[in-house]
């Protein structure tokens, strides 16, 4: 899984990219547990994100390392984006179940997740996460969960929505749904 | 408890009672807790990471880890049974085996009701002894 690559699929992402992650990134904001965490949105393509979050003093655990249960959620919420960004355009996700593989807590400056949904099955989709540190790239944590999909009615989905609100000032009403 | 003092567990305001011999986590809700304002509904990520810090406080409690390292996680395994309603939420935990290197240990959340579970979660600590 390439941590800098976008992959793009079926062109959704047009020059304005910036744009969409802009709009996007707004309404993760509007998560009050990913802003308490300072969650950031770096990048967002067909059925895959990106996201970062500080290691700050008091995401830590024992012995001065980033706790796991900080580390649990950016993956979470990084997965449930990659969900909304699907190209079936759902509305919103539940995290079904998370299995979660830590392999280092010694990360200094950013924390980054990279997430994939593999298979769409009805309402169900399967991601994988890592996380990694933003500036050395070194694996902190491996994960993969089933979510739960929640689609609205046409033209209602979280994609829908942002690139509605794209252009005219960000004034999102934070239709996005994620547990 | 105090046996392990964690930044993150006091950034989410977690407090402990006990149960019997049982060492429970307590979390009140606040506002910052949500993961969606619309439903609204506990963050995921707030339910990992409590029942992780319990099930790594009550191996802490057993006197399990070794000196002042407190037992490490290698994985971790959560099934989010219902949503997590803006409420006070509990954990508990309870250590399926302990070697003297590993220890595997089970832990369930709940809220209003103890009988119905939110979640339920399986993980695996290193307890530090040399490999």
């Amino acid at each position: 899984m390439g941590v800098t690559q976008s992959s793009l699929g079926d062109g959704m992402v047009p020059p304005d990219h910036a744009d969409h992650i802009h709009v996007a990134q707004s309404f993760i904001t509007r998560l009050p547990f990913a802003a308490a965490l300072q969650m950031q949105l770096v990048d967002l393509g067909s059925a895959y994100a990106v996201m970062e979050m500080p290691v700050l003093s008091h995401f830590l655990g024992a012995n001065g390392r980033l706790h796991e249960g900080a580390v649990s959620a950016l993956m979470d919420t990084c997965a449930g984006t990659a969900v909304v960004a699907h190209d079936s355009r759902p509305l919103g996700t539940a995290t079904l179940d998370l299995r979660l593989d830590f392999i280092t807590a010694s990360v200094q400056g950013r924390l980054r997740a990279v997430a994939r949904c593999d298979a769409l099955c009805g309402d169900v989709t399967f991601v994988t996460v890592q996380a990694v540190e933003a500036e050395t790239g070194a694996l902190v944590a491996k994960a993969n969960g089933s979510f739960a999909v929640e689609y609205g009615a046409p033209g209602q989905g979280f994609l829908d929505v942002v690139l509605r609100h794209k252009g005219q000032g960000d004034k999102g009403q934070g239709d996005k749904g994620q547990d | 408890m105090g046996a392990v003092d964690l930044p993150f567990a006091r950034f989410l305001g977690i407090t402990w009672f006990k149960d019997g011999s049982d060492c429970c986590a307590k979390l009140p809700f606040r506002p910052m807790l949500i993961g969606n304002p619309l439903l609204p509904a506990l963050h995921g990520g707030v339910t990992a990471a409590l029942l992780q810090i319990t099930a790594q406080a009550t191996l802490v409690q057993c006197g399990l880890g070794v000196g002042e390292q407190p037992p490490k996680l290698i994985d971790f395994t959560v099934d989010y049974l219902r949503r997590g309603q803006p409420e006070y939420s509990y954990a508990k935990a309870s250590i399926t085996r302990a070697g003297r290197r590993f220890a595997s240990v089970s832990v369930t959340m709940w809220q209003a009701d103890p009988d119905t579970p939110i979640a339920a979660a399986h993980g695996h600590f290193a307890l530090g002894a040399s490999s």
